[in-house]
């Protein structure tokens, strides 16, 4: 592993990189831009962290292509390579061709700000669906975040395969249970899965669009409600990227008081995953009743120490709403430990039935090759024998003063990831205990002072959260948002499914599902 | 005459206990899964309810659609009528051989696939496949395991009855009640074939089937497995513990006995079932060929033990 510096010496000795604020940036050229991307990422093994559209017409009349490459490596720099594209051609050379990583990112861009690379192997839609005209670029500045437009009907043509007993199974985007809208186009040869394609983006809500132009407070509610089952992890990689925008540097233990409440955000949803995977997935109703029963109570502690039931509303710019006292900091201990221990026997009793592990055992496979060429994240990712996990590569906050034991499963089965999970849990225990110690450290109060806050600035926020690294971009200029980038994890692992599902039959296919649980609305903003 | 009575209340008393049977198994589901359920008496009631509303038919549907449901009620309460369930013999076991009765369940999921496949929709076409798949697997380990049963009971005729067959007296019937029960459960859309709670739509099975009918055809269908899982449920009761069944002569107490015990023995048998249902996983679609196969062999040793 080789960090930013070194990279970027071996790469382009002469080029005109700039420090700001820890965050190196390298504007390029458009032609220059894609070639030197994707040899940072091929040749030098930096990670595509994020790549994102900026409409820069307000001071340059360009639009700007970034990306965010980072080296995995603890405290080493972000690295921003950043193009320019002329807004009558707004054209540069494709990434996709080589990166598959940049797939979905570049079919954004070409949604949202009608920026075209060139030679993408797929530029259908993704966000837009057949009702949006053409030419609808919603992120460009000259659209009105209420502009009402017409119904049209575009083609939005799925892949069709052919031959003889080949079945086609469109299901969804409106589903037997309660939960949120997505289209699966399967074709499948009996029961096997041949291919699997899904259309999702029903859940638009303009997030994107919304909080530009509002202090980054007013922003914080949209943000909190990106995904409701990660609102902790979601502001503190928003918090964090704003901080860094803005340079305020909060408090030690409000850094550990919102590690304590993403790590009780982790534990809540895996205890829900255990459950939801073990007894909904499978069948085995005892699991999920139990299960689910447990997770109520974590979520009723939540609601006893923010006031809601989803961990919401602690976490804000600078710092952290109020301090909880000991007492109430022993109680949230105690009702964790509790529902951990019970969580454990409920999964042991899953795991001791020889029908379940064989539900599990081999059953929607994640190649490790796979894994890397998507830039997989989360359970996904270290389900298949990838270390990927933001709290040890890139540690911020509370997660810089302890030390990280991240499991890890090599099998990439839907089995490694329920045994994922359980290691999870119990290294979140340990983790709130140790956070919970710092909360009493009172050694550097915050240093959010209203005098002292920049108005400009550009940071990135980066938080582990239980479904995989969220990254949050921001460009703030006279104190409001310029533009707020907010990648989560499901925007990359959706994109798993497609090579996930192939080769399993469809009775497995809602276990493959639950085993990743995948946010729709995070997905799209 | 008598005989011809008794094929009546035997008939009316599945009918109306039927629903029964799913409300208790609903009932100890919940229990086991730690939560109050509804009402014992729900069943009737949603059936009730079906009858009352109003029933939507897809616009491709053919009229086989609309027979599906009528024909698969009308042939469970032929089978309901004349195989000895809670009378010691029937006046019509004559032409009511073992062969008939698992000809007509096999019917009626033969009705229940077309139905399935008739409006063109997906899951209907998926589940129909899949019932396919199993009802050609369930079927030789029906007739092994019946087989075994009614040679055991009567060697002169091949009809089913449950008299002077106990399992206690043979361990061929042990073989063959265990083979009956594996059978009972796929062919009821039970655990570890069949999920009949499930609304997860790529995992559905005789749910799939009869996801298109509506309203008073529903109610229909849903009464009418309702009905096959108490046949199936007291037929193995019975064959555990031949107990209560009504002999001549015909009286009041004889019959209103012979129901107390049949109602008794449901309630044990669909608690065993939602015990079942509550501490297993379903079982993987592809190892179903498996399970049947070993309700199979299992019927077949029946069969050669009884033979020997």
């Amino acid at each position: 592993m080789k960090n930013i510096t070194t990279v970027l010496e071996v790469l382009s000795p002469g080029a005109h990189i700039t420090n700001v604020d820890g965050v190196l940036r390298l504007p390029l050229p458009p032609l220059e831009f894609s070639a030197i991307v994707i040899a940072l990422v091929s040749k030098h093994g930096l990670r595509l962290a994020l790549m994102y559209g900026t409409d820069d017409s307000k001071t340059n009349q360009m639009y700007g292509v970034h990306v965010v490459l980072t080296s995995d490596i603890p405290e080493d720099s972000w690295l921003v390579v950043s193009t320019a594209v002329v807004m009558d051609n707004p054209t540069y050379p494709s990434l996709t061709t080589q990166l598959m990583s940049a797939y979905w990112y570049e079919r954004y861009l070409h949604d949202m700000f009608g920026i075209i690379p060139e030679g993408h192997p797929d530029l259908r839609r993704l966000v837009h669906h057949e009702n949006i005209p053409e030419g609808t670029y919603p992120l460009r500045k000259d659209f009105a975040w209420n502009a009402k437009l017409p119904v049209a009907n575009v083609p939005f043509p799925m892949p069709h395969v052919a031959g003889e007993g080949i079945f086609e199974i469109p299901v969804g985007p409106i589903h037997a249970g309660i939960i949120e809208p997505g289209h699966f186009r399967f074709s499948v040869a009996g029961e096997r899965i041949i291919t699997l394609e899904g259309k999702l983006f029903f859940t638009h809500k303009g997030v994107e669009k919304l909080i530009e132009g509002k202090t980054p407070l007013e922003a914080l509610p949209f943000i909190e409600r990106i995904s409701g089952d990660m609102s902790a992890a979601h502001s503190l990689a928003y918090v964090s990227a704003v901080e860094n925008a803005l340079d305020v540097v909060p408090s030690n233990s409000s850094h550990a008081i919102r590690a304590f409440l993403v790590e009780m955000e982790r534990i809540t949803m895996h205890i829900h995953d255990i459950a939801n995977i073990g007894g909904m997935g499978t069948g085995f109703a005892l699991i999920s009743s139990r299960g689910f029963a447990i997770k109520e109570r974590m979520m009723r502690l939540s609601a006893a120490l923010c006031g809601n039931r989803f961990w919401r509303g602690m976490i804000i710019p600078g710092g952290i709403t109020r301090v909880f006292t000991q007492d109430e900091i022993i109680h949230a201990l105690e009702i964790t430990t509790s529902a951990v221990a019970d969580m454990m026997r409920v999964a042991d009793i899953a795991l001791s039935s020889e029908a379940f592990r064989e539900r599990l055992d081999t059953t929607g496979t994640l190649q490790k090759e796979t894994a890397l060429a998507y830039g997989a994240l989360g359970i996904a990712a270290r389900g298949s024998g990838i270390l990927r996990d933001a709290r040890a590569n890139n540690p911020y906050g509370a997660y810089k003063e302890v030390i990280m034991n991240i499991p890890i499963r090599v099998e990439g089965d839907i089995m490694a990831r329920f045994a994922l999970r359980i290691d999870e849990l119990k290294e979140s225990l340990r983790l709130i205990a140790l956070f919970a110690e710092q909360t009493r450290d009172t050694r550097k109060s915050s240093s959010l002072g209203v005098d002292k806050i920049r108005s400009d600035g550009f940071g990135i926020g980066i938080a582990e959260s239980w479904r995989g690294e969220i990254v949050v971009a921001v460009h703030i200029t006279h104190g409001v948002i310029e533009r707020c980038v907010v990648r989560d994890p499901s925007f990359i692992n959706w994109q798993l499914f497609g090579e996930l599902a192939p080769g399993n039959i469809i009775p497995d296919f809602p276990l493959c599902n639950k085993s990743l649980n995948l946010s729709y609305s995070g997905t799209d903003m | 005459m008598d005989e011809i009575i008794l094929s009546i209340i035997q008939m009316s008393f599945i009918v109306l206990s039927a629903p029964l049977a799913v409300g208790i198994v609903k009932k100890c589901k919940a229990f086991f899964q730690g939560r109050v359920g509804a009402s014992i008496f729900l069943p009737y009631h949603s059936i009730a309810t079906l009858f009352a509303k109003e029933t939507l038919v897809s616009r491709t549907a053919s009229y086989v659609y609309h027979i599906v449901p009528v024909f698969v009620f009308s042939l469970t309460i032929g089978v309901a009528f004349y195989v000895p369930i809670i009378m010691s013999t029937s006046a019509f076991s004559g032409m009511g051989s073992f062969f008939a009765l698992a000809g007509l369940f096999m019917l009626s999921s033969v009705l229940l696939v077309l139905g399935g496949l008739d409006t063109g929709g997906v899951f209907g076409g998926m589940a129909s496949s899949r019932e396919m798949t199993i009802a050609s697997l369930v079927e030789p380990a029906v007739l092994l395991s019946f087989g075994a049963i009614v040679l055991h009971s009567n060697e002169m005729s091949d009809s089913i009855s449950t008299v002077g067959v106990a399992i206690w007296s043979s361990p061929s019937l042990a073989l063959a009640t265990l083979a009956l029960v594996f059978v009972a459960l796929a062919e009821n859309a039970r655990f570890p074939v069949d999920n009949p709670a499930t609304h997860l739509e790529l995992t559905m099975v005789h749910e799939g089937m009869i996801l298109e009918y509506s309203g008073r055809q529903l109610a229909l269908l849903e009464w009418a497995s309702a009905m096959k899982l108490t046949i199936f449920a007291v037929i193995i009761a019975n064959v555990v513990w031949p107990f209560g069944l009504i002999f001549a002569p015909l009286t009041v107490l004889n019959v209103t006995s012979a129901m107390i015990i049949a109602l008794f023995k449901i309630a044990v048998v669909m608690f065993l079932l939602a015990l079942l249902e509550s501490t297993i996983a379903k079982m993987r679609f592809y190892r179903m060929q498996e399970y049947l196969s070993t309700a199979a062999m299992l019927g077949l040793s029946a069969l050669i033990i009884t033979l020997l």
